[in-house]
């Protein structure tokens, strides 16, 4: 679950915001190099080892929220050459949705067992006696762990009387159900990109604020002052209450349009046709004799399934997700729309990257900076209706289980199909094994990355409970 | 107990900068302080660049954190 207050979110948003008013100002080439100087002596609070590698921080920062990956630049290529390369890509996303930044990982421990000061050399010493390896001697005075022997069976934790042996997990990998982070030559963490799902529930766990999104921001603001043909925001139902409780759904429209999109969606629109589609294609697969079915709306469950579980691959329905629906109906009605997917959901970058119709993904928290740095408050608009048409049963999809409602919905009464929902990737994993064995106790199988949903997603800017209840209010109204 | 009517603002400048945890934190506080507090949101406090803002029986205090106003509300309660 995404922290809101933390000091990482606090820097990300200010950096955020500096593109964006950086960008709205026509002066990224121009302000961009001077920017890490500046930034650094306004900050009171110092967490590295020097000004220089703060700088140096702040510039990999600046590079990725300018969308640009290593591969994109030099070594030595100054933040006015990148915001030259960054403005004259397409706006198109990019294929990997976030990175860890080497020189920000502060390299956690990352032996699994750890001694500690409260070792007292004890008589007995418990941790020699148990530990099946004779991992541990004691050195100065202290017990001592030989890392070649030790096998982290956690024996020696669960014995010392004075709990002196402790155990640690470097937090990104704790938070990674994909086992995606492993560790390079000299212990810095690196994401393996074949196997991340970019889920993205490491980012708000690295205390040190390693892994950061690319993002479009300078590249939205650029197409959007452009007044060359009309530029769409297609906005994921999750949005109910990001922008605070002034920040009403007919507000949020009028700030979009204030923006300068020409026109504002709700995913949710016509996603009742996903859910039709998606019903269908269940009672057929069951009349066909398959044992089970998993949704498709998630891209991170999505890809799990694709990369940890290839023999389900084929088990995962065909619909479209409501993201894609949605961008190629208005596509097909105006073939010179620019799409704007805006949603709580870093996956969803890797998603529109091989979209044909999606051009761009902002997360609920880049915009909200966009309109910081343009002075648009959201709050101060009017609150006149809703953000767009759609049913309940759609704009349910942005909670865990509303996919798996619809659907039931849309099998009819009395249907007997029977219906999972796995909250979060821990849970995907174990049911998704269950299903490789032939072991799931069910023929649909809803997946949602993030625990809780959509609403819960990396990008929102509220709290899970905060954000169900408005969801649900609105969808009653 | 004296009553205390806190403003706070909800203008998307200081949504980003933590107005929600803020709001939360006195939504938490427990009922007897709670229910001698009047809350009530405003879109814009003028302060934009120095959010969160919030006006604290009338003053306005910025950069205001969940540990600030907890301080504040311990003094001003304690003040009787
Ligand atoms: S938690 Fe952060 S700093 Fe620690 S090893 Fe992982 S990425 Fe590096
Ligand atoms: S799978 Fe998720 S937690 Fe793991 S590295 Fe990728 S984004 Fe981070
Ligand atoms: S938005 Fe809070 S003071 Fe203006």
């Amino acid at each position: 679950m995404p922290n809101h207050n933390s000091e990482i979110a606090r820097i990300r948003r200010e950096i955020y915001t500096a593109i964006a008013d950086m960008a709205y100002r026509g002066s990224l080439s121009a302000e961009i190099d001077d920017f890490p100087d500046k930034f650094i002596s306004l900050q009171t609070m110092r967490y590295r080892c020097c000004e220089h590698k703060e700088k140096a921080i702040i510039k990999e920062r600046l590079r990725v929220a300018l969308g640009l990956t290593v591969y994109e630049v030099g070594k030595h290529t100054t933040l006015s050459e990148m915001a030259k390369i960054a403005l004259s890509k397409p706006l198109k996303s990019s294929k990997c949705a976030l990175e860890m930044l080497s020189v920000a990982c502060d390299r956690c421990p990352f032996e699994k067992y750890i001694i500690t000061d409260a070792c007292r050399n004890c008589v007995a010493h418990h941790c020699c006696v148990v530990c099946p390896k004779d991992a541990i001697t004691i050195v100065h005075n202290r017990a001592y762990i030989d890392r070649n022997r030790c096998v982290e069976c956690g024996l020696c934790e669960r014995n010392c009387p004075f709990r002196a042996i402790i155990q640690v997990t470097r937090p990104c990998e704790q938070a990674c159900a994909a086992k995606a982070i492993t560790r390079d030559q000299h212990n810095a963490a690196v994401i393996d990109c074949e196997v991340c799902v970019n889920c993205a529930a490491c980012i708000p766990a690295c205390p040190f604020g390693s892994i950061t999104a690319y993002t479009q921001i300078a590249q939205v603001i650029t197409r959007l002052k452009q007044t060359s043909g009309p530029i769409h925001a297609l906005v994921a139902p999750s949005f109910v209450g990001q922008f605070g409780p002034r920040g009403t759904p007919g507000a949020l429209r009028s700030a979009l349009l204030a923006l300068g999109f020409t026109a504002v969606h709700e995913v949710a629109k016509d996603a009742h046709k996903v859910v039709t589609e998606e019903a269908h294609e269940l009672r057929e697969r069951i009349a066909a004799g398959d044992t089970f079915m998993a949704s498709s709306c998630c891209p991170s469950f999505r890809a799990m399934i694709k990369t940890q579980y290839p023999e389900l691959a084929g088990s995962v329905s065909s619909a479209p997700s409501p993201m894609a629906l949605q961008a190629a109906l208005i596509r097909q009605e105006d073939p010179q729309a620019t799409i704007v997917f805006i949603g709580p959901c870093i996956a969803k970058k890797t998603e529109a990257a091989n979209s044909a119709f999606v051009d761009a993904v902002l997360t609920f928290e880049e915009l909200g900076c966009i309109f910081v740095a343009t002075n648009i408050n959201v709050a101060a608009f009017e609150n006149n209706g809703a953000l767009d048409q759609a049913d309940a049963l759609s704009r349910g999809f942005a909670k865990a289980g509303g996919v798996s409602k619809a659907i039931s919905c849309a099998l009819g009464d009395g249907h007997n199909v029977t219906m999972r929902v796995a909250n979060g990737l821990e849970e995907a994993r174990d049911l998704l094994k269950q299903a490789v064995a032939g072991k799931l106790d069910a023929q649909f199988l809803e997946g949602m990355a993030c625990v809780g949903g959509c609403i819960a997603g990396p990008g929102t800017l509220i709290k899970p409970n905060v954000a169900e209840k408005l969801l649900e209010r609105y969808c009653q109204s | 107990m004296k009553s205390l009517t806190l403003e706070f603002c909800v203008g998307t400048a200081c949504h980003m900068k933590g107005t929600p945890d803020i709001i939360a934190a006195v939504e938490a506080l427990p009922p007897e302080i709670r229910s001698n507090i009047l809350l009530r949101l405003t879109h814009c406090l003028g302060n934009c660049g120095a959010g969160p803002n919030v006006k604290f029986d009338g003053i306005l205090h910025s950069r205001v954190t969940v540990d600030s106003l907890s301080n504040l509300l311990k003094r001003y309660f304690q003040q009787e």
